[in-house]
């Protein structure tokens, strides 16, 4: 096992670098100069120069690429264009909404993927239904999923807030933790009431794509001796399908949830700037309207290497849960 | 066994709609008639896309009617905030959705293809350096890097095209490679070779014509993932910068004006659904009839 750890703590700086590579090349691609857009219009071309030179732009790729890393090595992802303000400072502010946002989510992606998948598994094969209901549910824009949903559950029935995190007054922090903390049971529940909507719209795309993993694993285990034995000594369907099924279904399962963090990550852009969820996504959307280079940049980075790191999680996760996965 | 730079046995990202190949080989309400059907209607829908929207009595910028008019018998979908026809221009942009899938599928087969091509018949030490360079790509999170590349190059429907076609290669090489192994090993490549054949014309003759199927059932299994993809990059302004219809930015210009008149956002984000439904329905069909 720890010999996996560390194969796998290898192959994941090996990653992060390459992370940190392709973000450089991105970032040399910008067709703007950036120095010239810092210094504005009026600069003459010779202080243009000077500037150049004093930050290294008229370097090789090699020592720029070199410079880049050590900053990043002291945090430093550049300012942002818009805010002006030191992007991870931005990225520390506008985390928690999203964090928050993204816990709540994993926890419907959990349910519909669950639902889904013993649900359909039980339908057994050639069931129609069940196809087209998977495939129409993997072929949702999830921002025709949240229009639909405000809609419905903001304009029609009056029931949940379609926009923000709270009522009144900018929230910034872990709202949900924060109500919590204090005790304040009506804080929470408002806090519950907005994340609602936007949790459900994250969730669907990758609640689908799991369930339809999970339902291939119970139908893969279904067809197995031991889950004969297990019928033919008398068990329900029902309870061969949970008992049997569902532990054995789960390998393959796992390695797709933490695939879907990516999808999650980028559906969150999408959302977030529906439902004006003051998180990364928004702040990446805003960002994405004024060409604020550094922000877009910086968050890429950021939630590339969550992205990297919960994938390694996961791999060492299924070998704690299937260790014969160890050797293939 | 190349071993692969991620420790993990090689899997498809999720985000290009990949799946275990468990429960793969018997398939809900799957028989080969209702695939043929499904293969038909799809056929027709990319028919009537492709020859409709120049017949219909408005342009996409023909000012038609009164602005923000409901769906009715006027204006069958209503018109949007500048009173263009909205069937004309979700049809344009239902054509425009399918076309830029299909330009992206077919860069992706081409760089994806050539790259498994010359990997699994070159083998040695040319094989595992692509194939670490493509486990390389499959671990980074694809549709994150296509907003950084098009916010780099600046927004435009070329752009777009550009940025997710350099993400969307490496799953066709590890497919295309591992094929490319399994057919060089046939008897009737190994005739080739002692024939005296020359490498490129084994590679291209006799080896890539055995290898297609896995990549054309990777293709059309594909051709839903890109139009949502495409859809949710021109929702969040990466699209055309013109007046050029695209679903995702009609859907979002729409909201401003979504408690007034939903149709101006709904109607193009059900235009992406239909697209990514048949896509999907076709492609899943397609899979079914090969690994038949």
């Amino acid at each position: 096992m720890g010999r996996f750890v560390l194969g796998r703590l290898v192959s994941l700086v090996v990653v992060l670098v390459a992370l940190t590579f392709v973000v450089f090349i991105i970032q040399s691609a910008v067709p703007s100069d950036p120095v010239a857009a810092t210094l504005g219009g009026g600069a003459s071309k010779q202080v243009i120069a000077e500037k150049r030179h004093e930050l290294g732009y008229d370097r090789p790729l090699y020592v720029q690429y070199d410079r880049f890393l050590q900053r990043l090595s002291h945090a430093d992802l550049g300012v942002s264009l818009r805010t002006h303000d030191k992007v991870l400072t931005d990225v520390g502010r506008f985390a928690p909404a999203t964090i928050e946002l993204a816990v709540v989510s994993l926890l419907f992606v959990t349910i519909f993927a669950f639902v889904l998948g013993l649900w359909s598994a039980s339908q057994g094969r050639g069931s129609g239904a069940v196809r087209v209901l998977m495939i129409g549910g993997s072929s949702l824009p999830s921002f025709l999923v949240a229009i639909l949903l405000v809609l419905l559950f903001y304009s029609t029935l009056h029931w949940l807030p379609a926009s923000g995190r709270t009522n009144g007054g900018t929230a910034t922090g872990f709202v949900l933790v924060k109500s919590v903390l204090h005790l304040d049971p009506s804080a929470f529940w408002d806090g519950v009431r907005h994340v609602l909507l936007p949790a459900m719209v994250v969730a669907i795309g990758p609640g689908v794509a799991i369930g339809r993993v999970l339902r291939g694993g119970l139908l893969e285990a279904m067809r197995q001796d031991y889950a004969r034995t297990a019928r033919s000594k008398g068990l329900a369907a029902r309870t061969v399908l949970v008992r049997h099924g569902v532990r054995n279904a789960l390998t393959p399962t796992l390695s797709m949830a933490g695939l879907q963090v990516g999808l999650l990550l980028t559906g969150v852009v999408v959302v977030e700037s529906v439902f004006a969820w003051p998180g990364l996504g928004l702040y990446t959307a805003a960002a994405l309207q004024h060409s604020d280079f550094p922000a877009i940049v910086g968050v890429t980075f950021v939630l590339g290497a969550v992205y990297v790191v919960v994938n390694a999680l996961v791999d060492v996760l299924q070998v704690v849960a299937d260790p014969r996965l160890k050797d293939s | 066994m190349i071993g692969s730079v991620t420790g993990a046995p090689p899997r498809r990202p999720a985000w290009m709609g990949g799946g275990s190949r468990a429960g793969r080989r018997r398939r809900a309400g799957s028989t080969p008639l209702a695939d043929k059907v499904i293969l038909i209607g799809a056929a027709l829908l990319v028919a009537v896309l492709l020859v409709l929207p120049p017949l219909l009595p408005h342009g996409p910028l023909d000012l038609a009617g009164l602005p923000l008019t409901p769906p009715g018998s006027a204006h069958l979908l209503g018109t949007d905030e500048q009173g263009h026809e909205l069937l004309t221009r979700i049809a344009y942009g239902m054509r425009n959705s399918l076309l830029s899938a299909f330009v992206i599928i077919l860069s992706g087969v081409a760089i994806g293809g050539v790259i498994g091509l010359v990997a699994g018949m070159a083998g040695g030490w040319v094989d595992a350096v692509l194939m670490r360079l493509t486990d390389l790509f499959l671990a980074l999170p694809g549709p994150l890097l296509v907003l950084a590349v098009v916010a780099a190059l600046g927004p435009s429907l070329q752009h777009t095209l550009v940025g997710v076609a350099v993400v969307w290669w490496p799953w066709y090489a590890r497919v295309t490679r591992g094929q490319v192994r399994a057919t060089a090993r046939q008897p009737h490549v190994e005739a080739a070779r002692l024939a005296g054949l020359s490498r490129l014309r084994i590679a291209f003759r006799h080896v890539l014509p055995g290898s297609l199927s896995p990549i054309v059932v990777t293709a059309s299994l594909d051709i839903g993932n890109v139009v949502l993809l495409l859809a949710a990059l021109s929702f969040l302004g990466l699209g055309s910068s013109d007046t050029t219809p695209e679903l995702g930015a009609m859907s979002a210009r729409g909201l401003t004006y979504l408690f007034s008149s939903w149709w101006v956002a709904v109607l193009p984000a059900v235009g992406v659904f239909v697209v990514a439904f048949v896509g999907n329905f076709a492609g899943d069909a397609v899979r079914d009839l090969v690994e038949r």
